[in-house]
C-alpha cells in the first residue's frame, strides 16, 4: 500500500467512523479495513474524537420508564447464562428453596435499591408497579407447578400497567385475538406488541395505519419493527391523536418504508367511542 | 448525572461491568445504564430529534450490549467511546429509515421551525453547527475552519452522508471528503493537545 493510496483510505476511515459513507464505499472499505491495521487505527482514533463530540449535546434525562422498557426487553431475550428466569425452566434450580436468596433475586434487589437511590431517575408509580410486577414475575417462576398460569397472569398485569393510564386501542388479529395495543403518547403513539411475529429488519417493516372514517383510505402513521414475539413496546414516529381516527390497522410490508396502501393487514382495532 | 469520568479506575470498572453482563448480572446493566443512559439518550435525541425514537435507539443500544457484551473489546479503547459509537450508528440508521423523521428534519431546517411535530428544541443541523455546549470539545471545534466544522457536524449530528453534505453545502464531494479528513485530523490534534495540558487520560 503506497502513501497516496492511504491518503484516500484515511479519508474513508473518517467517513466510516462518521457512518457517512455511501453504501458502495462502505462495502468496499469494509473489505480493506478487515486487513489493514493502519486503517483500523485511523478509524479508532476518529471514533475517540467523535466520542468527545458526543458530549457536545444538551443533556436530557431519559424518561424514567425507559429503564423498565429495557428490562422488559432483556427479560425475554435468550441469554447464554443466568438472566431473567422468565423463559428458563432452570430457574427452579436456584438455591432459594434452601432459604438462601437466588443469585438473580439478589441482582434484582440490588437493582431495585439502586433505582431507589437514583435521584435522576425517580420511578413513577406506574413504572414502579411495572418493575414490581416484573420482579414478582421472576420470583413466581421458582414455583414450577403454577408456572404457565402465573406467567400468563403476570403478563396480563404488566400489560395492564403499561396501558392503564393511556388512551388505547386494542389490536386484534384475524381470529379476534388481541396481539397488541396502540397507546396515545403525547401527539404520537406507541405500539405494544404481544404476539406479532418478529420481522426481518433489513427487508421488511410493520406499518401502523389510521382510518379517519369508514370508506376513506387509511393513512400511514409510521413504521416500526418487532424484534421479538413476546411483549414489547415500540414508538411510531408519526403524529396520530387517537381521537382523530375511528380505527387503526397494522400491516406487514416488504421494504423499509410505508407503501401507499397496506398490502398485508395483520391486525386491526377500532378506537373506543 | 454528570459526564462519566475517564480515570483508570472508572475505565477498569466499566470493563468489569461489561464482563459481569456476560455472567448474567442484571445489576451490571443497570449500573452501566446509570452511567451512560443519559448521554446515550441525549446523543440519540440530538440525531433523531424525536423523543420516542430516541428511546427506541437507547433501548436497542443497551439491548445489544446485553445480548452480546463481547462485541466490546477493551483492547480497542474505552467503553464509553465504543458505546457512543454504537449509539451514533443506531441513531443515524434510524434517521435514514424513518422517512417521516427525515421529512420533519428537512422542513425544520428549511423553515426554522422550532416545534416540527416533535419536542426537539431546535433544528438539529443548525444546532449542530452553532450550538457548541461543551468547553473542551467547543475549544477544539473552534480551532477548525468553519467549512471543516460544518462538514463534520452535519455528518455526525445530522446523520448525513458525505454526498448529502456536499448537496447541502454546495461544495464538491471531493472537497467535502477533504474537509472531513482535515477537520478530523485537526480535531484529534487539538483534543490530544488539550489532554496533554490537563493531564487527562484519553
Amino acid at each position: 500500500m503506497t502513501r497516496s493510496d492511504h491518503d484516500e483510505f484515511d479519508g474513508l476511515a473518517v467517513g466510516w467512523a462518521l457512518h457517512a459513507l455511501e453504501p458502495d464505499e462502505e462495502h468496499a472499505f469494509a473489505d480493506h479495513l478487515s486487513t489493514c491495521q493502519r486503517c483500523k487505527a485511523a478509524v479508532h482514533q476518529s471514533e475517540e474524537a467523535l466520542g468527545e463530540l458526543a458530549y457536545d449535546v444538551p443533556l436530557v434525562d431519559p424518561p424514567p420508564q425507559l429503564l423498565d422498557r429495557i428490562r422488559l426487553a432483556t427479560g425475554a431475550t435468550d441469554m447464554p447464562s443466568a438472566r431473567f428466569r422468565i423463559s428458563s425452566p432452570a430457574a427452579a434450580d436456584e438455591p432459594e428453596k434452601t432459604g438462601e436468596p437466588s443469585r438473580s433475586r439478589v441482582a434484582e434487589v440490588t437493582l431495585l435499591r439502586r433505582l431507589r437511590r437514583n435521584s435522576w431517575a425517580p420511578l413513577t408509580m406506574a413504572a414502579a408497579a411495572v418493575l414490581i410486577a416484573l420482579l414478582s414475575w421472576n420470583v413466581v417462576l421458582h414455583d414450577q407447578a403454577g408456572h404457565a398460569r402465573r406467567v400468563a397472569a403476570q403478563r396480563q398485569a404488566v400489560i395492564a400497567k403499561l396501558t392503564d393510564s393511556s388512551t388505547k386501542v386494542a389490536l386484534q388479529d384475524g381470529a379476534g385475538k388481541i396481539i397488541g395495543y396502540v397507546l396515545q403518547r403525547g401527539t404520537g403513539v406507541d405500539v405494544v406488541s404481544d404476539g406479532l411475529a418478529p420481522n426481518n429488519r433489513a427487508t421488511t417493516t410493520y406499518v401502523l395505519w389510521a382510518v379517519q372514517e369508514s370508506g376513506k383510505p387509511p393513512q400511514a402513521v409510521g413504521t416500526f419493527d418487532v424484534v421479538r414475539k413476546d411483549l414489547d413496546v415500540r414508538t411510531v414516529a408519526g403524529h396520530a391523536p387517537l381521537s382523530d381516527f375511528s380505527a387503526f390497522a397494522v400491516s406487514r410490508e416488504l421494504g423499509r418504508t410505508s407503501p401507499d396502501r397496506p398490502s398485508q393487514v395483520v391486525a386491526t382495532g377500532a378506537v373506543p367511542g | 448525572m454528570t459526564r462519566p469520568s475517564r480515570t483508570h479506575d472508572d475505565i477498569a470498572s466499566d470493563v468489569a461491568l461489561v464482563r459481569a453482563l456476560a455472567d448474567g448480572q442484571h445489576a451490571a446493566l443497570a449500573e452501566l445504564y446509570a452511567r451512560y443512559g443519559r448521554i446515550v439518550f441525549s446523543l440519540a435525541r440530538r440525531i433523531v430529534i424525536d423523543t420516542g425514537l430516541s428511546e427506541d435507539v437507547t433501548q436497542d443500544v443497551f439491548l445489544a450490549l446485553w445480548k452480546d457484551p463481547s462485541k466490546y473489546d477493551p483492547e480497542r479503547g474505552a467503553f464509553g467511546t465504543w458505546l457512543l459509537s454504537l449509539t451514533h450508528h443506531r441513531a443515524v440508521d434510524t434517521v435514514r429509515r424513518e422517512e417521516a423523521v427525515r421529512r420533519r428534519r428537512t422542513r425544520a431546517v428549511q423553515h426554522g421551525e422550532s416545534q416540527a411535530l416533535t419536542d426537539a428544541p431546535l433544528p438539529v443541523a443548525d444546532e449542530a453547527i452553532v450550538g457548541v455546549r461543551r468547553d473542551r470539545i467547543r475549544k477544539a471545534l473552534h480551532t477548525l475552519p468553519q467549512p471543516q466544522r460544518e462538514a463534520l457536524t452535519l455528518a455526525y449530528f445530522g446523520g448525513y452522508t458525505q454526498r448529502e453534505v456536499a448537496a447541502i453545502t454546495g461544495a464538491p464531494l471531493g472537497t467535502v471528503k477533504t474537509r472531513m479528513l482535515a477537520g478530523m485530523r485537526r480535531l484529534r490534534g487539538e483534543l490530544a493537545e488539550d489532554e496533554g495540558t490537563t493531564g487527562e487520560r484519553s
